[in-house]
């Protein structure tokens, strides 16, 4: 049964597979290098880790029990945290869409036109939302609008992104179709596109606003507005109590839209 | 009706996909491009509305050159050119209603596209080109077009080629994804139409017993140019085999062997 060219065969195989484990071997390697480097870059000590446990005890206790008498003062700036994330979402929405309809390179009315809106969504979501957000109040003051903004300028530069690539991979058939029967661009894209991209559009919207609920709770580290504030507040007059109860609050509204959110979605798919 | 004068077509400066083709397609013929995947059928028939815009050559339809017209003018033109595609090309999550009013997008306002309204008219219109295509459940109406089978989807985009009340109607491999009781109805369905009504039709399709039954001239394209045409009787094994060498038997026997 075996000719010398079954040989060769079986022979080639083994190489391949030796050069397949090699290649992984490699991997591996720089895998380890790299977190052996990024540890010793960043500091990371497990014995200091271990050393800094009783502090940490320490932290623990003078936070609890938590202050409740604060509560009704926290209401205020939970309300405002959820109004920033909710139009930090609901907004970009209608920003990201036409820009998306614009640079989506089945559609885009104009090459140039499309590359530089894709450069500038790019360089929106580029700067994080904190970043944003230092800067915004610096040039508009301290308050929820500029934190808003924030979350508004990043989420379109985000959510765009998302958009052009939905649309780009909608069925060109329907596309096709709807310009065969003397549709115009605009009319492509509501009947052509839009029907087809909306379970995946109200799914990333949907996704944007829990992380611009998280994003909302610590913009007030920046004077941006939100719970955030009035955390860093009593973490700044050491008022490790209030600052318990600012954390619960926190962890709260984000299980809470967590769930409003994933509940929606399985809807809308 | 369409006149076509050595259109050329190639993507991307690659080998093109026809190459310097003319035709002449009189008013009420039925006109089947024939031959093999791959050799140009699709790309022809989307010159004929202008989907792809030909690399050189012209082409005329209803008296008018499609490569002069402003955009306005094809759009136009377009909405009285139906079309019809393998996979039906249906909105799938909106209901059989709006995929045939949808054949109306030329006229349509940009405040109801806007809001998706179509007029009392449009409706009537939509229920009327319905019952034509051999759809008379108005339950089915308000289903989403992704409920419904093969055949029925097939008739939903021939209900909304008939809404543009065409003068031509283009029709890409339209029975190709259905089954053989299928096929016979939507070709039944196109003919009967088109003749009762003498439009113009233009059907791409590699099934060569359906190609023969029902077309009153057959084009055999091979390798981007016109290589048979003539009336479906003149159209023998032996000029088959002739004329398309890419076609061998096994090839053709397997597809005859569905119908």
């Amino acid at each position: 049964m075996a000719s010398p060219s079954h040989d060769a065969e079986i022979v080639e195989a083994l190489a391949l597979r030796r050069r397949g484990r090699l290649n992984l071997l490699l991997v591996a390697l720089v895998i380890a290098a790299a977190a052996v480097w990024t540890g010793w870059q960043t500091g990371f000590d497990i014995p200091e880790l271990i050393e800094g446990t009783p502090h940490i005890y320490n932290l623990l206790a003078r936070m609890f029990p938590p202050d409740l008498s604060i509560v009704h003062n926290l209401y205020g700036p939970v309300l405002e945290t959820l109004a920033m994330a909710l139009l930090g979402a609901t907004l970009p929405l209608f920003l990201a869409l036409p820009l998306a309809c614009l640079t989506a390179v089945t559609i885009r009315p104009d090459p140039v036109l499309g590359g530089t809106i894709r450069i500038l969504l790019h360089t929106l979501r580029t700067i994080p939302e904190l970043l944003w957000a230092m800067l915004l109040v610096s040039a508009i003051g301290l308050g929820p609008f500029p934190g808003t903004l924030a979350l508004v300028l990043h989420n379109t530069g985000s959510m765009g992104k998302f958009f052009y690539e939905t649309i780009e991979s909608a069925d060109p058939g329907v596309i096709e179709a709807m310009q065969a029967t003397g549709a115009n661009r605009f009319k492509v894209i509501m009947f052509g596109i839009l029907p087809n991209v909306l379970p995946n559009i109200m799914s990333v919207t949907l996704l944007y606003w829990e992380f611009s609920s998280r994003a909302a709770t610590i913009l007030g580290l920046v004077g941006a507005g939100g719970i955030g504030l009035t955390l860093t507040h009593a973490i700044q007059d050491f008022n490790y109590h209030e600052a318990m109860t600012c954390l619960i609050a926190i962890v709260l509204i984000l299980a809470v839209i967590d769930r409003i959110s994933a509940y929606l979605r399985k809807r809308v798919i | 009706m369409i006149v076509v004068s050595d259109l050329t077509k190639s993507y991307d400066g690659d080998v093109p996909a026809i190459k310097g083709i003319s035709l002449g397609i009189a008013k009420g013929e039925f006109a089947v491009l024939f031959g093999p995947s791959g050799v140009g059928k699709s790309t022809l028939l989307r010159c004929l509305n202008y989907l792809v815009v030909p690399t050189s050559g012209k082409v005329m339809v209803d008296d008018q050159h499609l490569g002069d017209l402003t955009t306005s003018e094809l759009l136009r033109l377009r909405s009285h050119i139906g079309m019809i595609f393998q996979e039906f090309n249906l909105i799938n999550r909106m209901s059989v209603l709006v995929n045939v009013m949808c054949g109306r997008l030329h006229e349509l306002g940009v405040l109801r596209a806007l809001t998706y309204t179509f007029s009392r008219q449009h409706h009537e219109a939509a229920v009327h080109a319905l019952r034509r295509a051999g759809l008379h459940d108005a339950e089915l109406y308000n289903r989403r077009a992704d409920t419904l089978s093969g055949g029925q989807k097939q008739r939903v985009a021939i209900a909304r080629m008939l809404i543009q009340e065409p003068k031509v109607i283009l029709a890409d491999e339209p029975v190709a994804s259905l089954d053989v009781k299928n096929q016979h109805m939507i070709m039944d369905l196109v003919r009967n139409i088109a003749s009762r009504d003498g439009i113009t039709v233009v059907m791409s399709m590699h099934h060569l017993d359906l190609a023969k039954q029902y077309a009153s001239r057959i084009i055999g394209l091979s390798d981007g140019t016109v290589a048979f045409d003539g009336p479906p009787e003149t159209l023998s094994d032996e000029v088959i085999n002739r004329v398309f060498k890419i076609v061998d038997d096994k090839v053709v026997g397997v597809e005859d062997g569905q119908s």
